[in-house]
């Protein structure tokens, strides 16, 4: 049991670990409070700067989503330049200069440059701003470079087997590998792609009719009745190749 | 230990932890004060918890959403609830996700743009201007704060960026145009040739050995549906008026209430004498003057000479006065305060109006047609009727609802409440075409467990807002086999088609394969005793083939060189049909520009759209979520 201290006695004790402690006790308190007051300082102007973006970004969404019916005015133009560059020069922290970069590829790809939208796309991809504009910027930019004349199809597979992962986007980015590999002429490829493409949207309640008339197109005897086969089967029918026709009864008899 | 800490409770220490908390409170606030035991967590998305109560709420609104809907036929008890908690549950998710997945992306939407936001919304304008007490209003309306309601419009907005992001920036490139269009201009030649269902299903014998197997092998298919009748009694809300004791004196009573309505609404009729102040008569001059005219009047002289000699009112001057029936705030309120204290016959003193200085006579009232009481008794009797049935009605639902409940019969409800015992025919659970078995609120309480298994008495059942019953099984009839002798012929038929479909669709696969081995069309056509039906240049969407046999022919493979692919294809009316496709040619690309632009959009659009929902898979495969 210890007994009680005397006011002079805590006094006198207080002193004492004032003289001990009190420098590194005010100088912590001061950094904790700039660390704070700075942290606070640091984040209000990381949010300022981004409502900044958006208000810009939100002009980039006006012009391409709710204004544009046709072809841009001039002046509709001159303000998507404007702004975009203005986002991408000094906004490149923010995720708003990839959102107005894909508008501008998409921009670019309406009216025939191919080039500037690669550039575009290419930029995103750089740009490494979380992975759902880096993934929808490849799949974008295997389909720009499959429509550039000459032979860009093995640059375009390149840009697709970069995505690593390509988790809830596995639908489009097979339909895009699909795409890529009939043009490669890897016809039975292509096939499996697109079918992966399809089982996957139809798992998740989808149709995807460009897809499947893609895929009807590319039949072969033998394969019959995609549409309800699971992928696997598709996959194993179409390894099996030209089967010919000895087992259409037997198909035949199943698809029904 | 407990002494210990109590006396270092007072020394520095203390005063250092209680710093540190309140410290800790001023940076991070109360939010820091952990769990509510009252509401449980049912799901975490990568840490974020969902409570119970979030749950609930989502739940009544996703009903009140049903409801609306379906308007009010919509019975919500309807809904499966466990399928409600569950789409429920995933919308919650899916919520947290995105607004996760917005913070950590950094979205943000500066406060004027959410003030602009309000500002421009119609329903918060009046006349085209924002109101702020209309704002405030219609969001309490809606169960928010404003500031609810701003952090929710800052959520919208937020996921409004990201979606317009990924979805608004997707395109379609010429070239992928191109294929498509390509695709899907596609001309095929085809042919097709049918086997006919009726001619093969007419050459099939089945032995009656066939059928009986048929029937042992499938006996569950063949048995009398499950059928009841009821008994019945219904409360009519019109059949109680004959119960409404009427009161003679009340019918008095309310057509006197109704005499005096009828009187109060009848207009004064009077007549005046106007002295008018004007630029040659002032102020005393008037008063001085119909005075006069009161005091002749006063002596008895009649009204008519007094208005001709006095009256400044040149329409009513020469017509003794009268101005007719008076309508109340016509001369002002003097003029009506005046004329109301009047009996018939009686004149007033010089009143002072805005037009100068009136004498004012009480004629007597507009005649109005008082009906005699006789004549309206009947309607009366009626009103009186009607006010009381709705009570009533009530009363005697609730006394049947009691007994009804008690009793073991519907004998003793009937007795009390006086009403007759009723019957239907048998029904199944479909119920019947008309009448209260037409109604499926009483199918589902007919063939409800309280009600068939339990023998009760049903709860009261609402037909219409005026009428209600009471129903107990009277018949019920359990499904039952039918026998084979029963069923014969459907069995015949049956089984004739079973049979008849088998051997078309072997026979087609029989001619398919012949085909593919090299056998021509002409020699398949002769041996099936059937015509093909050429179409070259077939479009995907034509009506010059059947449905089945162009989506067929259009999944069907390229032919080889100068040969043909084959599909066997079952068309609705059970005729079997091969396909032949014989070449392909490559679809057109149409040169108009501007069609080709929207067609590209209306593409790019539903990509787009197609893209979205995968990045909402996407955010689900990525996290971490957990259901508790």
């Amino acid at each position: 049991m210890s007994t009680h201290h005397t006011d002079e006695e805590q006094l006198a004790l207080l002193k004492r670990f004032w003289d001990e402690y009190g420098k590194s006790l005010v100088a912590g308190v001061v950094i904790a409070m700039v660390s704070v007051f700075g942290y606070k300082a640091w984040n209000k102007s990381q949010v300022e700067s981004a409502e900044q973006a958006a208000t810009l970004y939100q002009q980039v969404v006006d012009i391409m989503v709710y204004e544009s019916e046709a072809a841009l005015s001039e002046e509709q133009e001159a303000t998507l330049n404007h702004v975009v560059s203005t986002l991408k020069q000094e906004y490149d922290d923010t995720p708003y200069a990839g959102y107005a970069m894909l508008f501008s590829a998409r921009h670019a790809v309406e009216t025939g440059d191919l080039a500037a939208a690669k550039e575009q796309l290419q930029w995103v991809i750089n740009q490494k701003e979380g992975r759902d504009q880096e993934i929808v910027a490849r799949i974008r930019l295997s389909r720009v470079l499959l429509a550039t004349e000459g032979d860009n199809a093995t640059a375009a597979l390149k840009v697709l087997d970069e995505i690593k992962k390509p988790g809830g986007y596995k639908a489009s980015v097979d339909a895009a590998r699909g795409d890529v590999l009939l043009a490669l002429g890897r016809t039975d490829e292509a096939r499996t792609a697109y079918q992966a493409a399809l089982d996957e949207a139809r798992i998740n309640g989808e149709q995807r009719p460009v897809v499947q008339m893609k895929l009807d197109d590319l039949a072969q005897p033998g394969q019959k009745d995609v549409q309800e086969d699971t992928s696997a089967a598709a996959e194993k029918s179409s390894d099996e190749g030209q089967s010919g026709g000895d087992n259409v009864n037997d198909e035949s008899a199943e698809a029904k | 230990m407990l002494q210990t800490m109590r006396e270092n409770a007072q020394g520095w220490i203390a005063k250092v932890v209680v710093a540190v908390i309140a410290f800790t409170f001023a940076i991070f606030g109360l939010e820091s004060l952990a769990p509510n035991p009252g509401n449980p967590t049912v799901a975490s998305v990568n840490g974020d918890d969902i409570t119970e109560q979030q749950l609930y709420q989502a739940m009544e609104q996703q009903r009140r959403m049903m409801q609306q809907r379906f308007g009010a036929n919509f019975d919500p008890s309807s809904l499966d609830e466990a399928m409600l908690r569950q789409a429920a549950l995933d919308q919650l998710i899916t919520r947290t996700l995105l607004t996760q997945s917005i913070t950590d992306a950094g979205l943000e939407v500066s406060q004027e743009s959410l003030d602009n936001q309000i500002r421009n919304t119609p329903v918060f304008q009046n006349n085209g201007q924002f109101d702020p007490d209309r704002f405030q209003a219609m969001v309490r309306g809606a169960g928010m704060t404003p500031l609810q309601y701003r952090a929710a419009l800052r959520e919208d907005q937020l996921v409004n960026q990201q979606m317009s992001g990924i979805s608004g920036s997707e395109f379609v490139t010429q070239a992928e145009l191109n294929t498509l269009l390509s695709l899907q201009n596609q001309k095929r030649d085809i042919a097709w040739l049918t086997l006919n269902f009726d001619k093969a299903q007419a050459a099939i014998e089945v032995s009656e050995e066939d059928a009986r197997q048929y029937y042992d092998a499938r006996k569950e298919q063949f048995m009398t549906p499950e059928t009841v009748s009821v008994s019945y009694i219904e409360l009519n809300r019109e059949a109680l008026r004959d119960q409404v004791d009427i009161d003679e004196n009340d019918v008095e009573q309310r057509y006197q209430a109704m005499v005096a309505e009828l009187e109060a609404e009848r207009l004064p009729q009077a007549a005046i004498v106007l002295v008018e102040t004007n630029d040659d008569r002032d102020e005393s001059a008037a008063k001085a003057r119909a005075d006069e005219a009161y005091a002749k009047l006063q002596a008895g002289d009649d009204f008519a000479a007094v208005a001709m000699e006095f009256s400044d009112d040149a329409a009513s001057s020469t017509e003794g006065g009268n101005i007719g029936a008076v309508e109340e705030g016509f001369f002002g309120a003097a003029f009506d305060e005046a004329l109301s204290a009047l009996k018939p016959g009686e004149f007033s003193q010089p009143v002072k109006t805005e037009f100068g200085y009136q004498i004012i006579r009480l004629n007597g009232y507009e005649s109005q047609n008082i009906p005699a009481y006789d004549d309206v008794r009947d309607e009366l009797v009626q009103e009186i009727q009607d006010s009381e049935l709705a009570g009533l009605f009530v009363e005697k639902s609730q006394k049947l609802a009691d007994i009804s409940f008690e009793a073991a019969d519907l004998q003793q409800p009937a007795e009390e409440l006086g009403l007759t015992i009723q019957k239907t025919d048998l029904f199944g659970r479909n119920g019947g075409a008309e009448g209260i078995i037409a109604n499926q609120k009483v199918v589902d309480a007919a063939f409800s467990d309280d009600v068939l298994s339990l023998g009760a008495n049903s709860e009261i059942i609402e037909l219409d807002p005026d009428h209600i019953i009471v129903l107990r099984t009277r018949e019920h009839n359990q499904p039952e086999q039918r026998t084979f002798e029963d069923v014969r012929d459907t069995i015949f038929d049956l089984q004739r088609r079973d049979i008849a479909g088998d051997a078309l669709q072997q026979q087609a696969e029989k001619l398919q394969l012949a085909l593919e081995k090299g056998e021509s069309r002409d020699a398949i056509a002769v041996e099936a005793d059937a015509e093909w039906t050429a179409l070259s240049g077939a479009e995907r969407f034509s009506n010059d083939a059947p449905q089945q046999v162009l989506q067929e022919a259009f999944r069907l493979p390229h032919p080889q060189q100068n040969g043909a692919s084959y599909a066997v294809v079952e068309l609705p009316s059970s005729d079997v049909a091969l396909v032949a496709l014989t070449n392909v040619t490559a679809g057109e690309v149409d040169a108009d520009q501007a069609d080709n632009t929207r067609l590209a959009r209306i593409l790019a659009v539903g990509e787009g759209r197609n893209l979205y929902s995968e990045l909402l898979r996407d955010l689900r495969a990525e996290a971490t979520i957990k259901m508790k």
